[in-house]
């Protein structure tokens, strides 16, 4: 995947298994035709990426505060 | 109609809609079916969009995308027996089949080698099919251009 995206030009991002990408698009889309749905929380959301594996920087949705920050 | 109701019905008519026909609606469809003015229909699109719900065309603020649904073509087809849709991404093609918790085909082409994977899903679990998916963007920054993530 590296060469792949030298190749390219593009950065390389995350690289996730089909069985997880399929894990993450049942539990993000699941009750999205529901009448009820509304939009995650960054909390929510976290917790879904978090439930299917992906716990990768890449996946944090918010900046780590600072040391100066926290 | 209080804006909160009328945006949750505005939302759920796009999603029936694409489920229904495999395409977007035009703010006069939507006006017609939901009883508002086109003026209120565009203005509560224009929320949609500005709360991450939907995601407007930049230059006609028609609709581009209703997440897992594109409403333009894309690199990833989805195909079930009911009807076909565009997806916007291999997250979001898997994620028709599982909105829909219905078997599905993703018609789609190997970024390295082109070929065709051969994926299929049974609408609750994946039934055929390997390889591994990338992601280009770091979540916290796929709405900075979530045309490119």
């Amino acid at each position: 995947m590296s060469r792949w995206c030298v190749e390219r030009g593009r950065a390389v991002g995350a690289v996730i298994l089909l069985s997880t990408a399929w894990a993450l698009a049942q539990a993000w889309y699941w009750d999205r035709l529901e009448p009820s749905w509304r939009r995650r929380t960054t909390a929510e959301a976290q917790a879904v990426f978090t439930a299917v594996g992906l716990t990768d920087p890449f996946w944090r949705l918010t900046a780590p505060a600072s040391p100066s920050e926290s | 109609m209080e804006s909160l109701e009328l945006d949750s019905r505005v939302r759920l008519s796009v999603y029936q809609h694409f489920v229904r026909r495999g395409l977007a609606l035009a703010v006069s469809d939507i006006s017609e079916e939901l009883g508002a003015s086109p003026a209120a229909i565009a203005a509560s699109l224009e929320r949609l969009a500005a709360a991450h719900v939907l995601v407007l065309d930049p230059a006609t603020r028609g609709l581009w995308m209703a997440m897992p649904f594109s409403a333009v073509p894309t690199a990833f087809r989805v195909r079930t027996s009911a009807g076909e849709w565009w997806a916007n991404c291999a997250w979001d093609a898997l994620g028709i089949s599982a909105m829909l918790q219905a078997p599905a085909e993703i018609i789609t082409s190997c970024a390295d080698c082109g070929d065709p994977p051969a994926i299929r899903t049974t609408g609750h679990a994946l039934w055929a099919g390997s390889g591994v998916v990338h992601f280009a963007v770091p979540a916290a920054s796929w709405w900075d251009d979530i045309g490119f993530t």
